[in-house]
């Protein structure tokens, strides 16, 4: 009763003029950033940073988080209208989605998306009312291991779990890890790993870094290609209706995508574009007409939306509760709060309960939003996506530098956020994931001070981390799965070998 | 076959390049203060992560990611990269002691010059709507220390 009380206030300030204006703002720029392929929620949530430290701390964090969940629904009309992704999370459904809109069947996939996503968004929110504020006094008790334990399987997870090779996420999660640590140290204040640059004792600015790996590597990489043939199909009102059996079909389905992304989604290191992928190998696994997947299946496009957009939501848990980003985008979202002087953790909920109540609040305004604007402005994002590429890139490359110059007033940044653009360039030619690095980045500094806590009261002795029951547990779990992952590639070699040496 | 070779190479090469990083990592990390176990000197933790790092690099430099099917090689985008690099670099420079928008239309023209599709009238024409829109929202709307122009 009276997480309804103040959830009925945290509605009462989301809906009043200056918030609600700002979540509008919010998804519509997340609508937009999620149809136009290229540009990410990272990229758009950096870029909207800088604009968000003139804000309110609440302001900003309903905006930033709007821009989040909007780009799960504008992702996925990107993919089905034209079979471009316009997120990662939204990929996996242009399998079933694109071929859907070639039957003349885009309006119902839309309608059918449009309230997968809602539902699985709604369950996500409903558990993070619960276990948010439950989370942060079970984290109140945690000790410096505990923390050095979650945020350890956190950066494992995230490495192993990313799209591609396992071991080139692990050792991007490194990478971002020593780009944290340059600058001074905290404890010493010795400068580190700052080669002499006296700019880089401040360390590297998490919106350059976010801005160049995901913002001017995207440019490069988009300005080589020709323009898509981006002809779009027409919606009509009339097609949006699904018949009896299409809803039907799309019921259990967005059930258990919205169940599996949130349970997924809440554990730190899971990112959308992974539970996305996990619901649509679960519905193809269960279902008893496996071969119609890839031909315009709605359980292919209701799942992965469901568990998306509940992922999106459920991912904020960690993050509000702990204070431990699971993916680069809470990262973002844990940086912009910190830089309003807002510690996430355990006491956030003490200290700025109603700011939790209002973000919680936004999120039923803004998921109440989408729904309702989703298929209005369809035909809206499809003349945006008309938009020429000369046009679009210089815009980006525009918002990029004014962005990055302006949150420290500082030239040298902008040279940073090239060289990052550079980097994140070749890392995109050589296949190594680009989210784990930002994740290490943010979490680094936190980890090591963790871990020197840790350690201090325990005078050296590494077993402090198995001493107690939860840090053991995670802590268990965390190497366990960094074992399993370091052997993958001794397993597939192996079994590689094994054929060829049967064939001489 | 020979693009496999290829490819395996270039996969080797790239981990060897973060073998090195590594390696870098442990070197800083020795110059510092090391400490114990029970107390951390600054060099101690880039020492661990470069260490993990140097392990993780050389298993991919021994068994190197290969792509599971033969992507189409795109051209490397030395000419995007070239022209968005100088338009960046001009904006750099430019802004603190020029202003918003000499700083840029340099950066427009510049890095339109790197788009085959675009021509000069375009970016001309793009350059300046969107230092009058960086006007419009940056200086005036958000007060942002930025200056139009001066000299």
């Amino acid at each position: 009763m009276e997480t309804l009380g103040l959830l009925a206030g945290g509605i009462g300030s989301a809906l009043s003029p200056d918030l609600f204006g700002l979540c509008l703002v919010g998804v519509l720029v997340g609508m937009l950033v999620g149809v136009l392929p290229g540009i990410g929620a990272i990229a758009a949530i950096s870029l909207a940073l800088p604009i968000t430290f003139h804000l309110d701390p609440t302001g900003a964090l309903v905006m930033l988080a709007g821009i989040f969940y909007g780009t799960q629904y504008g992702g996925s009309t990107a993919s089905i209208l034209l079979n471009l992704p316009g997120t990662a999370t939204s990929a996996v459904t242009c399998l079933d989605g694109y071929p859907l809109a070639k039957q003349g069947r885009a309006g119902m996939a839309l309608f059918i998306t449009t309230i997968s996503s809602f539902i699985g968004a709604t369950l996500a929110i409903v558990v993070m009312m619960v276990l948010t504020p439950a989370l942060a006094r079970l984290a109140m008790s945690f000790s410096a291991a505990e923390y050095f334990a979650v945020m350890l399987l956190g950066l494992i997870a995230a490495s192993a779990l990313s799209t591609g090779s396992a071991l080139k996420g692990f050792l991007m999660v490194l990478v971002g890890l020593a780009l944290g640590m340059i600058g001074l140290d905290v404890n010493s204040g010795q400068a580190r790993l700052t080669f002499g640059v006296f700019q880089l004792l401040d360390g590297i600015s998490l919106v350059a870094l976010a801005m160049g790996l995901f913002g001017v590597a995207e440019v490069f990489n988009s300005m080589a290609h020709p323009d898509a043939d981006r002809r779009a199909s027409r919606v009509r009102l009339r097609d949006l209706i699904p018949t009896r059996q299409e809803f039907r079909a799309s019921v259990n389905p967005t059930l258990r995508g919205s169940v599996l992304g949130t349970v997924l989604g809440s554990l730190p290191g899971m990112g959308a574009a992974v539970t996305s992928f996990m619901a649509y190998a679960l519905e193809r696994k269960i279902s008893s007409t496996p071969e119609r997947f890839g031909k315009g299946a709605i359980e292919g496009i209701a799942a992965p939306e469901a568990a998306n957009n509940a992922t999106v939501q459920a991912s904020f848990i960690p993050t509000l509760s702990l204070g431990i980003p699971g993916d680069p985008v809470m990262a973002i979202m844990l940086g912009a709060m910190m830089i309003h002087g807002i510690v996430p953790g355990p006491r956030f909920m003490a200290e700025n309960g109603p700011m939790f109540w209002s973000l919680i609040g936004s999120f039923w305004v803004g998921n109440l939003l989408l729904l309702i604007l989703n298929i209005p402005l369809v035909g809206l994002w499809v003349k945006v996506l008309s938009v020429p590429r000369k046009v679009l890139y210089p815009a980006v490359l525009f918002f990029v530098c004014v962005g990055v110059y302006t949150t420290r007033s500082n030239v040298f940044d902008i040279y940073l956020t090239l060289g990052f653009g550079v980097i994140g360039y070749l890392m995109n030619r050589f296949r190594f994931p680009t989210a784990p690095l930002l994740l290490g980045f943010v979490l680094g500094p936190m980890m090591e001070e963790n871990l020197t806590r840790a350690l201090v009261i325990s005078r050296g002795d590494l077993m402090v981390f198995f001493y107690r029951p939860i840090s053991a547990m995670v802590m268990i779990c965390a190497l366990a799965l960094l074992i399993v992952t370091l052997l993958a590639p001794v397993r597939t070699w192996w079994k590689g070998r094994r054929p060829v040496e049967g064939a001489a | 076959m020979l693009d496999a070779i290829k490819t395996s190479l270039r996969e080797r090469m790239a981990s060897l390049v973060l073998l090195l990083v590594g390696a870098v990592l442990v070197y800083q990390g020795s110059t510092l203060t090391m400490g114990t176990l029970a107390s951390f000197g600054p060099g101690l933790f880039p020492a661990i992560v470069g260490a993990a790092m140097m392990l993780v690099a050389l298993a991919l430099v021994t068994f190197p990611d290969m792509p599971k099917q033969e992507e189409d090689e795109e051209p490397f985008a030395w000419r995007q990269m070239l022209f968005v690099s100088l338009g960046m670099i001009a904006f750099a420079l430019l802004v603190r002691p020029f202003g918003l928008v000499p700083a840029t239309v340099a950066l427009v023209c510049l890095a339109s010059c790197g788009d085959r599709s675009s021509s000069p009238l375009v970016a001309v024409a793009l350059s300046v709507g969107l230092a009058v829109l960086g006007v419009l929202i940056f200086i005036w709307g958000l007060n942002l220390p930025l200056s139009i122009v001066r000299w």
